[in-house]
C-alpha cells in the first residue's frame, strides 16, 4: 500500500505552533476522509485535525505534549494507489522531492515539510478538484467573508461540491483563529503562561478598550417582569426558563423599535483580525452595517474566560422556543460544543452575573458591536408611593455601554428607554 | 368564516360593484357565473347592463373592454382560459399597456383581466398553460398571481382600483381552497411579497397556484431532512418586489425559485438574474429553479404529472439545494 505523508494544516492566520493533545485514533487503524484523528492545542483553542484521505494510520509520527507546526509530518498514511497519484499530481508539500508522477509510491516527507510551508495552504486532497492552476472555487457569500476578515482563500479548504469554498468553511476557519470552543478545565496558575483562552480573551477585550464608549443607567421595577416569569413558568414547568430570556427578547423588541443600534461596526477591509485592534486609531472609518436580523448575544461564563453565543433571530422566536435555545446555546457555549454562525451577528450582547452578582456594573462593547448591556442583580429597593407611602419594590440596574462611532446618547437613551418600558410592562414579549 | 378561492374573489367583485358605479363586468356567460361560477348571482344583484355577457371572441372583447376603461369605466374582463389570451394579445399589449405612454399620460386604462391558468388534471395542452412570462415582458402591464382566498379577495380589489391594465391571474387547483377570510374590508399591497413561512437555511419564491404546494414541501423537508426553507409569495410578477427576496437570501444565502410554468424563459429566470445583480455577494450556492419539462401539457394524467412540478420535486431541489450545491 503506497502511503503519503498526514500533514498538519494552517491552524489559523496568526498560529505557529501547536502542542499534541491526543490521538483519537491509533496506530493501525482504518479512518476515513474528514474523520477527526488527532486534538492539538493552539495558543487559541483545542482543534481536532481531520485525515485527509482515506486510508490506514500507518505509523504515527508525533505523540502527545509534541510541538508542531503547520506543515509538519503527523502520522503516514496508507491509501490507495489513484489516491497517492492524485496526491502527487497536486503537488502536495512534504512529498519526497524526487518522486515524479508514476514513480515511487513511498514517500518519507517529514523533512521538507517545513521548507514547503506556503505550499502547504493549498488544501491537500480536494475530491474531483480542479487540476493545478485553475481558478480557485468559492461562493459569492464565502468571498465576502473572507475578504472582510482579510483571510486567503487559499486558507481555506472547500467542502462543497468541486472542493468549493462554502460559507461554512470560511466560517470554520475564522472560528478556529478567533474565538475557541473551549472544553479545557485549565486552572488559571501564577507564572503559568495564560491559558489559550485567555490569550485569545486578551486580543478581543484590548480591542475593545480601544472602542470610544460611553454608558448610560436606569433601573427598572421588576415587580411585573418576574410575574411574568413566575406565569411561564407555571406554564411551562419543563422549561429552563431564566430572567434572560424575557431580557433576551426585550432587547430584540427595542433594537425592532430603535434599529439605529442594531448595526455591526466593520474595520476597513485591509485590515486583518489580528491588527483590528491596533489600526482602530490608525483609520477610524470602518462601514457600519445593518445587521441581517434581530440577533442577541449572551456573555457565558466558562473555565477560562468567557464566550459570547448569540441567539439568532430573537424577534421571531415565541418565548417557549427562545428559552430551549438559549438554554441549549449556553450548554453548547460551556461544552465547546458552539456550531458555525453561532457566535456572529449580534450588534448588542447582555451581559447578567445573576442574583449574588453586583447591583450595577459596566462591561466593555465587544468589537464589531454597538453595544454590551450589563445587568445587575434583582433586589428590594425602598420606593416613596405617591401617597407617601414607603413600599418595596424589586428592582434592577440596566448598564448600557454603546459605541460613540456608531450611535450618540440620544439614540442610546431612546434605546434604553424602549427596553424599560418593555421591561416595566412586559406583556408585549409574549405577543410573538 | 371560512371561504372559497372562488366566493372570496365574488366578495371583492360584490364590494367594488357596490363601492364604485364604473365598475363593470365583461365575459362569457359572466351573467350566468362565468367558466368557473366566480361572478354568480352578481347579474342578479347589479343587472346585466354592469354584468354583461359577450360574444365568445377574446380578440373583440378585449378591444370592447379596452375602450371602455378609456371611456371612463372600471371594466373587469374574464377571460376563461389563459391560453385564449394569445386572441387577445394585439389589444393587450399594442393597446392597453400603450395607451399611457402614446398618449403623454392623458389616457389611462383602468382595465382588470381576469382570467386562469394552470394544469389540474386532464385540461390537455390548450387548457393548462401557465403563460405569466410572456405577460411579465410587456411594460405597461402589471401581473398579478393571487396565492389563496384572501390573497384573492384582497389583490382582486387592489387590481380594480389600479388606474393601469392589470392581468389577473387566477388558478385551477385554487378555486375550491378555503380559508378564513377578514371580516372587515382589505385592500392587499400590491408589489409587496409576503413571507408565508419564515426560514434560515434556504429562500423559496414562488406564486400563485405553487404556493401551497411549496408550504407543504418545505413542511416536509423540515420534518424529514432538518431543512427550515422560508416561502415568499411574490403576489405580483409586475410590479416583483426583489427587495423581500432579497433581505430573506441576506439570512439564508440560498435561493430556489419555484413555478408552474415551464422553466425555459420564465419569472424564475427573472428572479435569478434580478437577484444575482444586486446581492450576487450574499449567495452560498448557484440558484435553482423548479419548473415544468419544457412541452407541452399531455392530456393523459400520468404524463401531466410528470411533467410538472410536485412535492417530491420540490423537496428534492430543497435537499438539492441546501445539502449538496
Amino acid at each position: 500500500m503506497p502511503t503519503v505523508p498526514f500533514i498538519l494544516p494552517p491552524l489559523g492566520l496568526t498560529t505557529e505552533q501547536a502542542e499534541v493533545v491526543r490521538w483519537l485514533r491509533s496506530e493501525g487503524e482504518q479512518v476515513q476522509e474528514g474523520e477527526p484523528v488527532i486534538e492539538v492545542e493552539t495558543d487559541k483553542a483545542v482543534v481536532e485535525v481531520e485525515a485527509p484521505a482515506a486510508g490506514v494510520l500507518q505509523r504515527l509520527v508525533v505523540g502527545a505534549g509534541e510541538r508542531v507546526r503547520p506543515g509538519d509530518v503527523l502520522a503516514e498514511l496508507g491509501v490507495d494507489a489513484e489516491t497517492a497519484a492524485h496526491w502527487l499530481s497536486l503537488g502536495q508539500p512534504g512529498l519526497n522531492p524526487t518522486a515524479a508522477p508514476g514513480g515511487p509510491t513511498s514517500f518519507q516527507g517529514a523533512g521538507t515539510a517545513r521548507a514547503a510551508a506556503p505550499a502547504g495552504l493549498v488544501p491537500p486532497v480536494q475530491p474531483q478538484g480542479p487540476a493545478e492552476g485553475s481558478r480557485l472555487r468559492a461562493s459569492p457569500a464565502a468571498r465576502r467573508l473572507a475578504r472582510a476578515h482579510g483571510l486567503p482563500l487559499t486558507a481555506v479548504q472547500g467542502s462543497g461540491p468541486q472542493g468549493r469554498i462554502q460559507l461554512r468553511d470560511v466560517e470554520r476557519v475564522i472560528q478556529a483563529a478567533g474565538q475557541p470552543p473551549h472544553d479545557g478545565d485549565l486552572p488559571l496558575v501564577a507564572g503559568q503562561p495564560l491559558p489559550p483562552l485567555r490569550q485569545a480573551l486578551v486580543q478581543t477585550l484590548t480591542a475593545s478598550a480601544r472602542i470610544p464608549q460611553f454608558w448610560i443607567e436606569q433601573a427598572v421595577d421588576c415587580t411585573r417582569l418576574l410575574a411574568g416569569l413566575d406565569e411561564l413558568r407555571e406554564r411551562w414547568p419543563e422549561l429552563p426558563w431564566s430572567v434572560n430570556d424575557l431580557l433576551i427578547k426585550a432587547v430584540a423588541c427595542a433594537l425592532q423599535v430603535q434599529p439605529r443600534l442594531n448595526c455591526l461596526y466593520r474595520p476597513a477591509p485591509a485590515q486583518t483580525a489580528d491588527k483590528a485592534g491596533a489600526d482602530l486609531l490608525a483609520s477610524p472609518a470602518g462601514r457600519l452595517q445593518p445587521a441581517d436580523g434581530v440577533h442577541v448575544g449572551l456573555v457565558v461564563a466558562v473555565a477560562d474566560g468567557v464566550v459570547v453565543p448569540v441567539l439568532r433571530a430573537a424577534d421571531r422566536l415565541p418565548l417557549p422556543q427562545l428559552a430551549e435555545r438559549r438554554a441549549a446555546l449556553v450548554q453548547r457555549a460551556r461544552t465547546g460544543k458552539l456550531a458555525r454562525g453561532e457566535w456572529t451577528g449580534a450588534a448588542v450582547s447582555i451581559s447578567n452575573l445573576g442574583a449574588t452578582g453586583p447591583d450595577r456594573f459596566q462591561a466593555l462593547v465587544l468589537p464589531e458591536q454597538t453595544a454590551m448591556l450589563a445587568v445587575g442583580r434583582i433586589r428590594p429597593v425602598p420606593v416613596v408611593g405617591p401617597d407617601g407611602r414607603v413600599t418595596s419594590q424589586p428592582q434592577m440596574t440596566l448598564t448600557l455601554t454603546v459605541d460613540h462611532r456608531v450611535a450618540d446618547g440620544m439614540e442610546a437613551a431612546a434605546f434604553l428607554r424602549s427596553l424599560v418600558e418593555v421591561l416595566v410592562n412586559p406583556a408585549p414579549l409574549w405577543a410573538t | 368564516m371560512e371561504t372559497s378561492y372562488t366566493e372570496a374573489l365574488r366578495r371583492a367583485l360584490d364590494e367594488e360593484l357596490a363601492r364604485d358605479p364604473a365598475v363593470v363586468i365583461l365575459g362569457e356567460d359572466v351573467a350566468a357565473g362565468g367558466a368557473f361560477g366566480v361572478t354568480r348571482g352578481l347579474a342578479e344583484r347589479y343587472g346585466v347592463e354592469r354584468v354583461r355577457n359577450t360574444p365568445i371572441s377574446e380578440a373583440a372583447i378585449t378591444g370592447l373592454a379596452v375602450g371602455a376603461a378609456v371611456a371612463g369605466l372600471r371594466p373587469v374582463l374574464e377571460v376563461m382560459f389563459i391560453d385564449f389570451i394569445t386572441l387577445a394579445m394585439d389589444n393587450l399589449v399594442n393597446q392597453a399597456a400603450k395607451y399611457r405612454y402614446m398618449s403623454g399620460g392623458q389616457l389611462s386604462v383602468p382595465l382588470v383581466v381576469r382570467t386562469q391558468a394552470g394544469a389540474a388534471g386532464g385540461a390537455a395542452a390548450q387548457h393548462s398553460q401557465s403563460l405569466e412570462a410572456w405577460l411579465m415582458h410587456v411594460p405597461g402591464l402589471l401581473v398579478v398571481t393571487p396565492s389563496s382566498p384572501c390573497e384573492a379577495y384582497g389583490l382582486l380589489k387592489a387590481a380594480i382600483r389600479q388606474d393601469d391594465p392589470v392581468v389577473f391571474i387566477e388558478h385551477k387547483r385554487l378555486y375550491s381552497k378555503r380559508e378564513d377570510l377578514p371580516a372587515s374590508e382589505w385592500v392587499a399591497p400590491l408589489g409587496q411579497a409576503r413571507v408565508v413561512r419564515a426560514g434560515v437555511d434556504a429562500t423559496v419564491v414562488t406564486y400563485g397556484g405553487m404556493t401551497p404546494l411549496v408550504v407543504d414541501a418545505a413542511a416536509r423537508a423540515a420534518a424529514e431532512a432538518g431543512i427550515d426553507a422560508e416561502v415568499i409569495d411574490l403576489r405580483s410578477l409586475v410590479p416583483l418586489d426583489v427587495d423581500t427576496v432579497v433581505q430573506s437570501l441576506q439570512r439564508t444565502h440560498r435561493l430556489l425559485v419555484v413555478h408552474e410554468a415551464v422553466q425555459n424563459g420564465g419569472v424564475g429566470a427573472e428572479v435569478a438574474a434580478r437577484v444575482a445583480e444586486v446581492a450576487f455577494d450574499e449567495l452560498d450556492a448557484p440558484i435553482l429553479r423548479v419548473g415544468a419539462a419544457f412541452t407541452p401539457i399531455p392530456f393523459a394524467p400520468e404524463l401531466e404529472r410528470a411533467v410538472l412540478p410536485d412535492e417530491q420535486r420540490i423537496v428534492s431541489a430543497l435537499l438539492r439545494l441546501v445539502k449538496e450545491a
